[in-house]
């Protein structure tokens, strides 16, 4: 079947299941039922004989008494980063434990999970979904095919649009736990692995069978404030030496970036986000961390502050600059689903106003209504655009798996105005293509891309088009865009494909919006 | 053009080549192209073309070329040749 960009694949894929295609990114709205969570309830301590506490003595204890068995779905969340242990732990204990064709549901993997790949051979792991992958061991493994089943990749809405659904049920979460007490309070800011918000597990924690509490700093109870994770969602604890390594955790500080280039893109976007009108009172604003989308909200500050402008909120993973920009009175709130860097870490242990928001607030389409519906002005990265605007940041154009969906899909639909930034050429490679390699964000979303040869409106926002028709900015087409790149590096030869799916992309509703197949 | 010695030209920094030429033991230029394999998937057979031409151009008969790519355009090519090439000569 082909889906409405014109996408084929099966209708019922191996190890994935029936195919709901896409057919745009607005189609799915309307009444939606939730599923119900199973649950075991806990007798007062009084009650409580030794050995039922919460507390746990070892991995093998939790596996024992969550009944760990083969085809389980164990979910993990990504807020420790490229320096997250826990992960690792849990696997590497299944694993000894013999345990077999298991589904490891993360919010993201990372370098720092390479291990892991040993059991993907082994069949430990036979499925693994995401929202976030960086280019690293387990990426190469899926694209190579060595995983059983496709990956899945869905936004970060669309993973507890999945949970809440039923479309995929968590058998065991794990919750990285930076402070956590004996039953089951867990504080994120606080503790030598602090790592900040801890929202990406909160849809788990809600509807998994167990809730396994992991941390290296445990407390008295009570866990001093703000627990985000709260004891009635905490089946167990146990207690490790390390649950993550600080340095991969969060980067000293997360910096604008310094190349020209990057910063004259940066300056474009502001202004034409300017001249368009949406620098203006109570505008809200989420960029990715990246040195160049950074780079658009320094310039964007710029402007707020000549132009005496204060805006409502900043979302998104968060970073010391939009902590400045809260402390500076420049933004009212920050809505936060995760902490790049100490300064937002410690932000969000002290500062009311800097409020963490779980998954399904900021990106569920199937909620009452996520925090992107409220977002004015989206900035965002891209590996590569197609004439129509669709966007590719799952693999590189030679078919290799360096990215999944993030929260991509789910802000370019909900925001007003979505920009993408980017270099033109990459390297040798022009990132305006006729055909994106796999599409992860419809082009119906996506409204602008500027470049460092000139910015390209969605013919679909006349609106914009109309605004801007007297503006000085170096507007150009699409086309036109893709014509200077290729002049520059020729023309690609075309990757070729075997037929074999290696991951599945989701829309933020669950949809199908493209495939990835093994690059030969 | 008679090359007589190994001569290289280009730096290791993204966007450049380092072209290695040496002289040729049979009549012919051999390239050998080295780098990023998503660049080499979709553009190694037309930045070896380049360079073949660029030394057929300058008149050499006879060569060994190595070049050890990290994203180079072709006009970056075109002078990293022509200079290593000029260089052994």
């Amino acid at each position: 079947m082909k889906n409405v960009l014109g996408r084929e694949f099966p209708e019922y894929i191996e190890g994935y299941g029936q195919v709901k295609p896409f057919i745009g990114a607005f189609s799915s709205y309307g009444e939606r039922k939730t599923v119900g969570a199973r649950r075991q309830s806990v007798k007062p301590a009084s009650q409580t004989p030794p050995g039922e506490a919460k507390l746990c003595q070892s991995i093998e204890e939790v596996f024992d008494r969550v009944g760990a068995r083969d085809g389980m779905t164990f979910g993990f969340h990504h807020h420790l980063r490229n320096g997250d242990y826990v992960l690792n732990l849990v696997m590497k204990a299944a694993a000894e434990r013999g345990l077999k064709d298991l589904h490891v549901a993360a919010t993201g993997i990372f370098g720092c999970h390479g291990p892991i790949v040993e059991y993907i051979k082994s069949g430990v792991i036979t499925q693994i979904s995401c929202s976030y992958i960086s280019p690293g061991p387990v990426a190469k493994a899926i694209t190579t095919g060595l995983l059983q089943k496709p990956a899945i990749f869905r936004s970060h809405g669309g993973r507890p649009r999945a949970i809440e659904s039923g479309d995929m049920h968590i058998d065991v979460a794990f919750a990285a736990s930076p402070t956590c007490d004996p039953y089951g309070n867990v504080n994120g800011t606080h503790g030598k692995s602090a790592c900040g918000v801890l929202s990406y597990i909160f849809p788990d924690t809600e509807y998994a069978d167990y809730v396994v509490a992991v941390t290296d700093n445990l407390v008295e109870y009570p866990a001093p404030p703000p627990i985000q994770i709260t004891q009635e969602k905490v089946d167990f604890v146990l207690v490790v030496d390390s649950i993550g390594d600080p340095a991969g955790i969060a980067s000293g500080t997360t910096r604008v970036t310094t190349d020209p280039i990057g910063l004259r893109i940066a300056e474009s976007a502001a202004a034409l986000l300017d001249e368009a009108g949406y620098i203006k009172n109570g505008m809200s604003l989420q960029t990715g961390a990246g040195g160049a989308s950074l780079a658009v909200a320094a310039f964007v500050r710029e402007r707020m502050l000549a132009n005496g402008v204060v805006g409502a909120f900043g979302a998104g993973g968060i970073t010391s600059y939009f902590v400045q920009m809260l402390k500076e009175g420049l933004l009212r709130a920050l809505f936060d689903v995760q902490c790049f860097d100490l300064d937002s870490v410690k932000s969000a242990g002290e500062n009311p106003a800097h409020m963490l928001m779980s998954g399904s607030l900021y990106g569920n389409p199937h909620s009452r209504g996520a925090v992107v519906n409220n977002l004015d002005i989206m900035i965002l990265g891209a590996t590569e655009v197609d004439l129509d605007f669709n966007v590719n940041v799952v693999t590189g154009s030679d078919g290799t798996i360096m990215g999944a969906s993030g929260g991509h899909n789910d802000c370019s639909a909900g925001s007003k105005i979505a920009i993408v930034v980017s270099n033109l050429l990459k390297g040798r490679l022009c990132m305006v293509r006729d055909r994106v390699t796999t599409i992860t964000s419809p082009g119906e979303t996506i409204d602008v891309l500027v470049t460092d040869r000139g910015i390209a409106i969605n013919p679909l926002r006349k609106d914009l088009l109309e605004k801007l028709k007297d503006s000085d900015l170096p507007l150009t087409d699409i086309k036109t865009l893709k014509e200077f790149g290729e002049n520059l590096t020729g023309k690609p030869d075309t990757i070729e494909f075997t037929d074999k799916i290696v991951a599945v992309v989701e829309y933020r509703d669950g949809t199908v919006i493209d495939v990835v197949r093994q690059p030969k | 053009m008679k090359l007589v010695r190994e001569a290289t030209a280009g730096t290791t920094d993204a966007g450049d080549i380092v072209v290695t030429v040496l002289p040729g033991d049979k009549p012919g230029i051999t390239v050998d192209l080295k780098g990023k394999s998503v660049v080499l998937k979709q553009f190694g057979e037309q930045m070896k073309a380049v360079i073949q031409k660029t030394a057929e151009d300058l008149g050499v008969e006879s060569a060994i070329i190595k070049a050890q790519d990290n994203a180079a355009l072709d006009y970056t090519i075109r002078a990293r040749t022509r200079c290593a090439i000029e260089r052994a000569n």
